[in-house]
């Protein structure tokens, strides 16, 4: 049913990325497995999706996928969703294909999504699926670290259904002063890299990351300079401020007075 | 009877009159995560605090507060602590827990109740959720593993708000665990009464190699550690909890990986 994205970082060579998929359901509850399933790479290319499978995965198992795995098999400057899926899914598609797979809620399946250096990990459950075009995030960040020897970035993340590239802004506020900190183009149906450093954040600030026309999902990664120590942590959505009741209703609220708020956008 | 209705019946007590989050019994109660706290020599807990009230354009909170259990879920202290307004306030737990408060106690729980709900989640008939983020400092590290709120675990009145299945449920982890390495696998029982929870590692081809069986009272934690097993495994966690997820860390000599099955 999900997808899930594979940490493909260029600009951080000194990591490796995996996802162990897994061919099994979370519970025994919502799901009675069948059989063996493709493991595919799916990327955006020239205003396509395309697929390659790239292996298969017998029920109840798991496999890694890792930067090897790939290489030869997608574009280079490609940016790929993995997933899981019983039929094979097409080579070309005007739309992100749909997946007949393990379909589960409480709770959703996942894949283990790793970052990886020479002596540590940082690890997520995780899965993406698409987000509506119309759709958009604020996300109120406490995770930035501030030694010297610490860097700091966000991964925004976004899967949408058109392959058809465009572009969103996510802007960079100070919760409390509202100032602007950076604005940044960021692209549809890939993994967006924004270090964090360079906009001054004081401990005491907390950031607000916002895109007015476009989801994702957000990742921030602290790694020492050496990569010693790694962590990886996803906010939530707003939504998960609130429970029972309507609470998204309560999350369009919310976005709707910070956007209003933070006018620099 | 048709084999299909007879499947669709064997699924009812699954799913019959249970939820997985009860509500709580005030409609101005407010809920938190049950959050873990490691405290001694090798181990440091930070909790990052918000004031949702002000995150919610109401009144701003002010203040907060947290209240500590043992291991064994009994209430051991609790602090009520500034907030600043939409400031990022970092709480160095080992700071606020009193050492004679956890003695011969070096992991347990937490909660942060808010005082009161913004008026744009009470409007909607919902309940306002501190699922925050927490923070561990393992040895000598200087880079802190963050690690996000997951359960609506408890309300203001200390009432346990998780679900309890009519019959055993599986949570299969969905991780391949590594030959020869430190994990350890942390439970909570989230509901009002005691759990009985079998945890299960699997080999590969799916065969039991250690099977431990537990009684967890309410607000209970424990911690399942498993070192160097010389095969990659699988874990399941069979319980009447609801949503049993538990937490894993991952070990690498002195380093940590924290992250929710």
């Amino acid at each position: 049913m999900s997808y899930f994205p594979f940490l493909l970082l260029p600009q951080l060579p000194e990591l490796n990325s995996e996802i162990s998929l897994h061919n099994f359901p979370p519970n025994n509850w919502e799901y009675r497995l069948k059989e063996s399933q493709f493991v595919n790479a799916t990327f955006e290319s020239n205003g396509f999706w395309n697929t390659v499978t790239l292996d298969t995965i017998d029920a109840y198992s798991s496999k890694k996928i890792t930067l090897e795995d790939l290489k030869g098999k997608i574009p280079h400057s490609a940016y790929p969703f993995l997933s899981l899926s019983y039929k094979r899914l097409p080579e070309k598609s005007e739309y992100l294909p749909d997946i007949d797979s393990i379909k589960t809620y409480t709770p959703v399946s996942r894949a283990t999504i790793c970052l990886k250096s020479h002596s540590a990990s940082a690890t997520y459950q995780g899965e993406i699926n698409p987000f509506p075009q119309k759709a958009s995030l604020l996300s109120f960040v406490p995770f930035l670290q501030f030694k010297t020897h610490i860097k700091n970035y966000l991964f925004f993340i976004n899967l949408e259904k058109n392959p058809k590239r465009r572009e969103g802004l996510i802007e960079i506020y100070d919760a409390k002063s509202k100032s602007l900190k950076t604005k940044k183009i960021v692209r549809n149906n890939f993994l967006n890299f924004i270090p964090l450093d360079s906009y001054c954040f004081s401990e005491e600030e907390i950031p607000i990351v916002i895109s007015r026309d476009m989801s994702g999902i957000p990742l921030y990664f602290s790694s020492t300079n050496d990569s010693e120590f790694l962590n990886i942590e996803h906010t939530h959505p707003p939504a998960s401020m609130a429970v029972l009741g309507n609470r998204f209703m309560v999350q369009s609220k919310l976005k709707k007075a910070w956007f209003s708020e933070l006018k620099d956008g | 009877m048709d084999k299909f209705l007879f499947k669709k019946l064997l699924k009812l007590p699954r799913f019959f009159g249970q939820k997985i989050l009860k509500n709580p019994k005030s409609n101005k109660a407010v809920i938190s995560d049950l959050f873990l706290w490691r405290l001694d020599d090798e181990w440091d807990t930070f909790y990052e605090i918000l004031d949702y009230s002000s995150v919610f354009f109401s009144t701003p909170e002010k203040y907060c507060h947290i209240i500590f259990f043992d291991r064994y879920g009994n209430q051991i202290y609790e602090r009520k602590v500034s907030v600043p307004s939409l400031e990022r306030k970092t709480i160095k737990l080992s700071e606020l827990l009193p050492q004679s408060k956890r003695i011969n106690e070096n992991y347990g729980s937490f909660c942060v109740i808010h005082p009161h709900t913004p008026k744009i989640i009470s409007e909607e008939n919902s309940f306002l959720t501190d699922r925050g983020y927490s923070a561990f400092a393992y040895k000598k590290c200087t880079l802190k593993s963050y690690l996000h709120g997951n359960m609506d675990a408890i309300d203001s009145n200390l009432n346990l708000l998780g679900g309890t299945s009519l019959i055993m449920r599986n949570f299969n982890l969905q991780y391949y665990f590594e030959p020869y390495k430190k994990y350890e696998i942390l439970l909570t029982n989230n509901t009002p009464k005691d759990k009985k929870i079998i945890l299960t590692i699997l080999s590969k081809d799916k065969k039991t190699i250690i099977n431990k069986c537990l009684k967890l009272k309410p607000r209970e934690l424990f911690i399942y550690e498993i070192s160097q097993l010389n095969i990659n495994f699988y874990c399941r966690i069979t319980s009447r909890i609801f949503m049993a997820r538990p937490i894993i860390f991952s070990y690498e000599s002195d380093k940590i990986d924290v992250f929710h099955a």
